[in-house]
C-alpha cells in the first residue's frame, strides 16, 4: 500500500504549523521581549547609575570656593588649571569619557554658563585609532596630495587635508582641518576649493624637517610653538574650524597627533542653552543622568550631572560628564541579533514539529481515505493495517469490521437478488407458458362458436350460443390483455426504440382493425401530419393505438360515429389525440379510467371490457417517458384520449 | 374453380376449426399437420392461400417457408402465406422472410376477420390477372 502522506498531510500540517508557530512565537516573543527589555534596562540602569556615581564623586573633588572665584578670562589662572587637572585625572581613568565640565546658572532662564571644560588640544603622540570617530580613510590619500570630503556630512562636519613635505620632497606628515558648517552652503564647489587651497597653503608654511624632529614632550619647544602659532592664526581667520592638526603615520599604519589646536573649548562664561535637556535642569537638585542617549556627529553619548555644593550646602554649580556609550549600543544590537536568531529558530522548530506531528495524524487518515476509496470502487476485501493502540488504531479496526460486515451483507444480498431474479424469470416463463396454453384452447372456441351460432336454426340454442360467445370473447380479451400487462411489468422486457412515422403507423393499425369499423359503421379520420416522427417501440406503439382505437369503437353506440386521430408537435414532444363520438365519461369515471380492471358502468353487459386496456396504454406511455390522460365534456358527448411521446 | 386454403398446424382442433370456418364460405380446405405435409401438398399442385402456424414441432413455420421458397413455390404468385401465431413478439427467425408473408394473424382470431382477409387476397389476385 502506497503511503502518500506528504501530499495529503499538508492541510493539517499547515494548520498545526500556524497553531504551533503562533504558540511558540507568543512564548518566545514574550520571554525574549521581557529578557531584552530587562537586559536593555539593566544595561542602561547600570550605565546610568555608574555614571551618576562618577559624577557625584567627581563633584565632591572640586574645590567649590576656588571654582566660585573663577571669572571670565581666568582660563590661565592656577585655580582654573587645578580644577581642570582634577577633572582630567578622572577622565584619564575612564577612557570612555569624552568630556567633564562644570557649569553655573546665568541670570537668564535656561541659559547656563560653562566654567571649566576638559576639551583641549592633543599632546604629541596621542594616537588616533582607526576605530575612532575622528578617523577618516581620506587621511591615507592625504600623504600623496591634498584631499577634501566629497560632501558636508550630516552634522555639518567637513574635512580637508594636505601633505607636509620635508626638504627632500618626501611627505612626512599631513595637515588635517576639521570644519563645522552650521549654515547652508550654496556653492559646494567653491566651498570645497576654498578649503583645499587653504589646507594646501597652510601645509606649505610648515617646515617638514623641523616637524619630523618633534618628539613626545616637546610641547614647549620652539618648533612646536612656531607650528602651533601658524595653526592658531588659521583658526583665528576661520572660526568654522573645529580642529586643526598635524599627524604622522607610523610604520605599522597607526596615526599619531603631533601639533593639535582644538578650537572648541568653551571659555569661562560661554553660554549654553539647556532648555532641550530636562535632566540637566534638575541637576541642581540632585545627581541625575540623561534618560535618552544622544547621538551626534561625534558618536553616541550618555550624560550624567551632579550638583557642586558650597559649605552651606547650597548647589552653586553642576558637574557634567559625557560618556561614550557606543559599546552599550553594540551590546544591545548583539542582543537583538540573538533574539532574531531565536525567533528564526522558533520558526524552523515549529515547522519541523508541525510536519512531524501532522504526519502522525495524517498517516492514519490517509489510510482511511484510501480504504474508503477502495470500498467505493467496490473492493470490500481491503483491510487497513494498523499497529497503533490509540483511537486511530481503533478506527482502523472498526473500519475492517465494517468492510467484513459489508462484504457479508452484500454477498447475502447478491444471493437474494439472484434468487429473486430467478423467481421473476420463472414467473415470466410461467405466465408466457400459461398464456400460450390458454390461447390454444381459446382459438377453436373463439373461432367455432360464431360459426355454430350462424348455422344454428333453433332460436333458443342460438341465444345460448350467443351467451357462450360473449363469455368466450371476454375470456379471450382477458387472456390477451393479462399477457400484455405481464410482459410490460417484466424486468427483462426492453423497448426497441426507433424513429417511427406516426401517420404511417396509425394507418397500419387502422388497416388491421378495419373490420370493427365496418361493423358499427364508424368512420376513422387520420389527421396526423405526415412529417411527424416519434421515437418509440414499434410494437408497443401498435398495441397502444390498437387499444385506444378498439376502445373508441367499443364505446361508440351502433348508430355510427367518427373517430378522429390527430397529433401536435411541441419542441421535444408530440401530443396525440384519439377522439370518439361515443358515450363519453363522467368526472368520476375519468378519475379511475386508467386503473387496472376498472370497468365503466357494469350494467352495460354488451360491452366486453376486461378493464385492462387503458392500464396497458398507461404502462406503455409511461415506459416511453410520456403522459396519458382523457377528457370528456360529459356523458353521451364523446371522449378524447391524449398521450405524449418523444419526437424524433 | 374453388378457392383453396391450406392450414398448416400441429393442433388438430385448429385444423377442424379452419375447415368449419372456410368450407361453408365456399372454400376448399386442405389440411397439413406439419411442414412436411405442407410441402407434399404443394408438390401435389396446391395453389392458393397457406395459413401457417409458427410454433410447430420438428419444422416450425419459418423453416417451412424457407423450404417452400427453396423449392420455388413462391414464384409466380401461386401461393400466399399468412402466419398464424400465438406469440405477438417479433421473431429472430423471420429475418429475410418477411417478403413472402402477406399477413400476421394472432390467435385467437376472429373467424369472420380471417375469412375476410383471405377473401381479400383472392380478390387482389384476381385483379392482377
Amino acid at each position: 500500500m502506497k503511503d502518500r502522506t506528504l501530499k495529503g498531510g499538508f492541510s493539517i500540517a499547515f494548520k498545526l504549523f500556524f497553531v504551533l508557530l503562533f504558540l511558540i512565537l507568543v512564548l518566545t516573543g514574550t520571554t525574549t521581549f521581557f529578557v531584552y527589555v530587562g537586559s536593555k534596562e539593566a544595561l542602561r540602569e547600570d550605565m546610568s547609575s555608574h555614571l551618576v556615581d562618577l559624577a557625584t564623586t567627581t563633584a565632591l573633588m572640586v574645590d567649590v570656593d576656588k571654582h566660585s572665584q573663577l571669572d571670565v578670562g581666568d582660563e590661565n589662572t592656577g585655580n582654573y588649571k587645578e580644577i581642570r587637572a582634577v577633572l582630567q585625572s578622572v577622565k584619564a581613568v575612564n577612557p570612555k569619557i569624552d568630556d567633564i565640565y562644570t557649569m553655573v546658572r546665568s541670570d537668564e532662564e535656561n541659559i547656563w554658563l560653562f566654567v571649566v571644560d576638559t576639551h583641549e588640544s592633543k599632546q604629541i603622540g596621542a594616537e588616533l585609532t582607526t576605530t575612532s570617530h575622528f578617523y577618516d580613510p581620506l587621511m591615507e590619500s592625504a600623504l600623496e596630495h591634498p584631499v577634501a570630503g566629497e560632501e558636508i556630512m550630516e552634522w555639518g562636519s567637513f574635512k580637508a587635508m594636505a601633505p607636509i613635505y620635508n626638504s627632500n620632497g618626501t611627505a612626512v606628515a599631513i595637515l588635517d582641518v576639521d570644519v563645522c558648517v552650521e549654515e547652508e552652503v550654496e556653492d559646494f564647489r567653491a566651498f570645497r576649493d576654498y578649503w583645499l587651497d587653504l589646507v594646501k597653503s597652510t601645509a606649505q608654511k610648515i617646515d617638514g624637517d623641523n616637524h619630523s624632529q618633534l618628539k613626545i614632550g616637546d610641547e614647549n619647544s620652539d618648533t612646536y610653538r612656531e607650528i602651533k602659532t601658524i595653526l592658531e592664526s588659521v583658526v583665528a581667520e576661520n572660526p568654522e574650524i573645529e580642529d586643526i592638526s598635524t599627524m604622522v603615520k607610523s610604520e605599522d599604519g597607526a596615526w599619531f597627533y603631533i601639533v593639535d589646536v582644538y578650537a572648541m573649548t568653551p571659555e569661562i562664561g560661554e553660554e549654553y542653552d539647556v532648555s532641550p535637556y530636562p535632566e540637566m535642569q534638575l541637576a541642581f537638585e540632585g545627581p541625575i543622568a540623561d534618560e535618552e542617549i544622544t547621538m551626534d556627529k561625534w558618536g553616541v553619548w550618555l550624560s550624567a550631572y551632579a550638583p557642586i555644593y558650597d559649605k552651606r550646602g547650597t548647589a552653586v554649580a553642576i558637574l557634567g560628564i559625557d560618556m561614550d556609550v557606543g559599546h552599550v549600543l553594540a551590546a544591545e544590537k548583539r542582543l537583538r541579533s540573538i533574539i532574531a536568531i531565536i525567533f528564526l529558530g522558533a520558526l524552523l522548530l515549529s515547522m519541523i514539529i508541525s510536519i512531524l506531528f501532522a504526519r502522525h495524524f495524517t498517516r492514519p487518515i490517509d489510510q482511511l481515505k484510501f480504504g474508503t476509496s477502495r470500498v467505493i470502487r467496490g473492493d470490500l476485501s481491503h483491510r487497513i493495517e494498523s499497529d497503533r493502540k490509540d483511537e486511530f488504531g481503533e478506527l482502523a479496526t472498526a473500519f475492517n469490521h465494517m468492510t467484513v460486515s459489508l462484504q457479508e451483507h452484500i454477498e447475502k444480498l447478491k444471493e437474494r437478488t439472484t434468487e429473486v431474479e430467478k423467481l421473476l424469470r420463472h414467473k415470466d416463463d410461467f405466465i408466457t407458458q400459461l398464456g400460450h396454453d390458454l390461447k390454444t384452447p381459446l382459438t377453436p372456441l373463439v373461432a367455432l362458436l360464431p360459426t355454430m351460432e350462424k348455422r344454428e336454426k333453433d332460436p333458443e340454442l342460438k341465444e345460448l350460443l350467443e351467451v357462450t360467445i360473449h363469455n368466450v370473447n371476454y375470456m379471450k380479451d382477458l387472456v390477451i390483455k393479462t399477457l400484455q400487462l405481464a410482459r410490460l411489468t417484466s424486468p427483462d422486457v426492453e423497448l426497441i426504440i426507433e424513429d417511427i412515422n406516426l401517420l404511417q403507423k396509425v394507418n397500419d393499425v387502422i388497416k388491421s382493425e378495419k373490420f370493427i369499423f365496418k361493423k358499427k359503421d364508424i368512420k376513422v379520420e387520420n389527421k396526423i401530419n405526415g412529417k411527424i416522427i416519434v421515437t418509440a417501440d414499434k410494437l408497443r406503439l401498435e398495441e397502444l393505438f390498437s387499444n385506444l382505437i378498439t376502445n373508441a369503437v367499443k364505446f361508440t353506440p351502433d348508430g355510427g360515429g367518427t373517430i378522429t386521430i390527430d397529433a401536435k408537435k411541441d419542441e421535444d414532444f408530440v401530443t396525440i389525440s384519439v377522439k370518439d363520438t361515443g358515450i363519453g365519461m363522467t368526472g368520476k369515471q375519468l378519475e379511475h379510467i386508467f386503473e387496472a380492471f376498472y370497468k365503466v358502468d357494469e350494467s352495460r353487459h354488451e360491452l366486453d371490457s376486461s378493464g385492462l386496456g387503458l392500464s396497458i396504454c398507461k404502462r406503455i406511455v409511461e415506459k416511453h417517458g410520456g403522459k396519458i390522460w382523457a377528457e370528456s365534456p360529459g356523458k353521451g358527448m364523446g371522449t378524447t384520449f391524449y398521450f405524449t411521446l418523444k419526437s424524433g | 374453380m374453388k378457392k383453396k386454403v391450406m392450414i398448416v398446424d400441429d393442433d388438430p382442433y385448429i385444423l377442424i376449426t379452419i375447415r368449419e370456418i372456410f368450407e361453408p364460405e365456399g372454400f376448399e380446405v386442405v389440411t397439413a399437420s406439419g411442414g412436411r405435409e405442407c410441402l407434399e401438398e404443394l408438390k401435389k399442385g396446391f395453389k392458393g392461400v397457406i395459413l401457417m402456424d409458427i410454433m410447430m414441432p420438428q419444422m416450425d413455420g419459418w423453416d417451412a417457408i424457407r423450404e417452400i421458397v427453396a423449392r420455388g413455390y413462391t414464384e409466380g404468385n401461386i401461393i400466399a402465406i399468412a402466419m398464424l401465431t400465438a406469440k405477438d413478439v417479433p421473431d429472430q427467425k423471420m429475418e429475410g422472410l418477411q417478403e413472402y408473408v402477406i399477413d400476421y394473424i394472432t390467435k385467437p382470431f376472429d373467424p369472420k376477420e380471417l375469412v375476410a382477409t383471405v377473401e381479400e387476397y383472392f380478390i387482389y389476385q384476381k385483379s392482377k390477372e
